[in-house]
């Protein structure tokens, strides 16, 4: 008999897989991995206004519902700074100190009010696969379900606009509304990753694969980062639960074992 | 179709209220055409040909590209004009095959989902072979040289059926010889096809055999005319104060001249 925790574990971590493996090439390729990263940020402040909103205001709306909506708002905010012709990481910069700003101000209010609401903020992005909930499952295969659909249908029009910006405008395609689609999708991926396997796991699992199925190859990349993602997040997992390590350490050293792997594997080529 | 022209009257851009890209252009280039827009680095060549294709908005002025206004009716302008953008501005580590640039060009014309059909891949097919690049359909874009780049850009505008072609200085880092064949195909489809041409080069020699028409252009238009009215050393000079003559030779005043 398989133990539930054990189990619960592994479905998180294929669900997980499958949401970093086919989301990663597109951030790779859009230039939008540090995005994706800092974008994981923003999420604490989504839950600051969350318990703000409960302790201070009153307003008693689920945390997740409040932080989903917030990031995708950080999200198109910085497609739009972005569109306006700032480089991405000035836009994601820029956005993480707004929150960041959010974050210590409402916090301050926060905490006049309760002495475990701010933990209670904390907690949407200390989620461990160690501790996974059912409603965390049913999170990730809603999150996989709307980032697959998205990646699926505007996937061709993203890489395109990567690829020529200015030939894809001028072909008529609507490349503001294509980064927003984009940059959602990097906020989706970012909340799900950071509510159900936490912050540090989530850093560590959102580039990767991406990164390293483009080095390894050009032309079958989304099938590589999917398998890559699922390796490292299921081997990681095992790993963790077997030397009795934080999942983000087994994440960690799967990781870092995968990118030395891939390059042995470039060299021998 | 409104119109069978490109009008522009007085056209000026200026970039935050003090660059100015172009002053007072006032153009008019009757179809069919095969023209070439020449000038010194800093002239203004692509921002003329991103107001034409309606990728910029002129500060002031009007323009009418086949009866319509380029940075107002972009549905139409889409249709009836293909920017072919300089390949630097192409990033090339993007792992894009051939054949799927060439369809976004078919593609994005249409509505989302765009998922191509079998007449799309034989119409893009029948696109590779006329530009001679049918066998390089399932290369990546990285992996080929520069002369097929760009005749797969030209492809992708190609498969749009435009009537209008702008090229951004599509001889850059190609031979002679590549520049001569490219000049060759263009004037290909501007004879056999019908496409109006509107090419910016450093270089017009390769074009000379075909009698292109010639703008000479730094911020204001210095000359409108075949080659061998506009390639006059007392006109260049005007554009190219370093123009030296020697016999049957100019040089212009200009690394790239």
């Amino acid at each position: 008999m398989v133990d539930p925790l054990l189990l619960r574990v592994l479905i998180a971590s294929l669900l997980s897989g499958v949401l970093v493996g086919i989301s990663s090439p597109l951030l790779t390729l859009a230039k939008t991995l540090l995005t994706g990263l800092s974008m994981i940020h923003n999420v604490l402040a989504g839950g600051v206004l969350a318990v703000y909103l409960y302790y201070v205001c009153g307003v008693s709306v689920p945390m997740i519902h409040v932080a989903l909506i917030y990031v995708i708002l950080v999200a198109i905010l910085t497609a739009e700074l972005v569109e306006r012709g700032y480089p991405p990481d000035t836009a994601a910069s820029v956005m993480i100190a707004i929150s960041s700003a959010i974050t210590v101000v409402l916090s301050y209010f926060v905490a006049t009010k309760s002495s475990i609401a701010i933990a209670q903020a904390w907690s949407l992005v200390v989620g461990t696969s160690s501790i996974i909930t059912l409603s965390d499952i049913s999170l990730l295969i809603a999150a996989s379900a709307v980032v697959g659909a998205l990646v699926l249908l505007f996937r061709r029009e993203i890489i395109y606009i990567a690829f020529d910006e200015l030939g894809a405008r001028s072909m008529g395609l609507n490349v503001r509304l294509y980064r927003y689609v984009l940059y959602t999708v990097i906020a989706i991926l970012a909340i799900t990753l950071t509510m159900t396997i936490g912050i540090i796991a989530a850093h560590i699992t959102i580039a990767a694969p991406g990164a390293l199925a483009l080095q390894l190859s050009r032309r079958k990349y989304m099938h590589l980062s999917i398998f890559i993602a699922l390796a490292i997040a299921l081997g990681g997992y095992i790993l963790a639960y077997i030397a009795y390590l934080p999942p983000s350490g087994g994440l960690g050293i799967f990781a870092a074992a995968t990118l030395i792997l891939s390059e042995l594997l470039k060299v021998k080529r | 179709m409104r119109g069978n022209n490109l009008k522009l009257k007085e056209v000026s851009v200026i970039f935050n209220s003090k660059i100015r890209a172009l002053e007072d252009i006032s153009l008019e280039l009757k179809s069919p055409f095969y023209a070439i827009v020449m000038g010194p680095n800093g002239a203004g060549k692509t921002t003329l040909l991103k107001v034409i294709a309606g990728l910029l908005k002129p500060t002031k002025g009007y323009i009418e590209v086949y009866g319509y206004v380029p940075h107002r009716d972009k549905g139409q302008i889409s249709k009836l004009v293909s920017y072919v953008p300089q390949l630097i501005q192409v990033d090339e580590s993007i792992p894009l095959l051939v054949k799927d640039i060439v369809m976004m060009g078919l593609l994005s014309s249409r509505k989302a989902p765009r998922i191509p059909l079998k007449e799309d891949y034989e119409y893009v097919d029948k696109v590779l072979k006329m530009l001679e690049i049918e066998q390089c359909k399932e290369c990546l874009f990285s992996e080929l040289s520069g002369g097929l780049k760009q005749r797969v850009m030209i492809a992708r505008a190609l498969v749009r059926r435009p009537k209008l072609l702008l090229l951004d200085e599509p001889f850059s880092m190609l031979d002679f010889h590549m520049k001569c064949e490219l000049a060759e195909l263009l004037y290909k489809l501007y004879t056999e096809i019908g496409i109006d041409i509107l090419m910016v080069a450093h270089e017009v020699s390769p074009c000379i055999p075909f009698e292109p028409l010639v703008i000479l252009l730094n911020k204001r238009v210095y000359a409108v005319g075949k080659a061998h009215e506009v390639l006059r050393p007392e006109i260049l000079r005007k554009v190219y104060p370093g123009t030296v003559e020697f016999k049957n030779l100019i040089v212009l005043g200009e690394d790239h001249g």
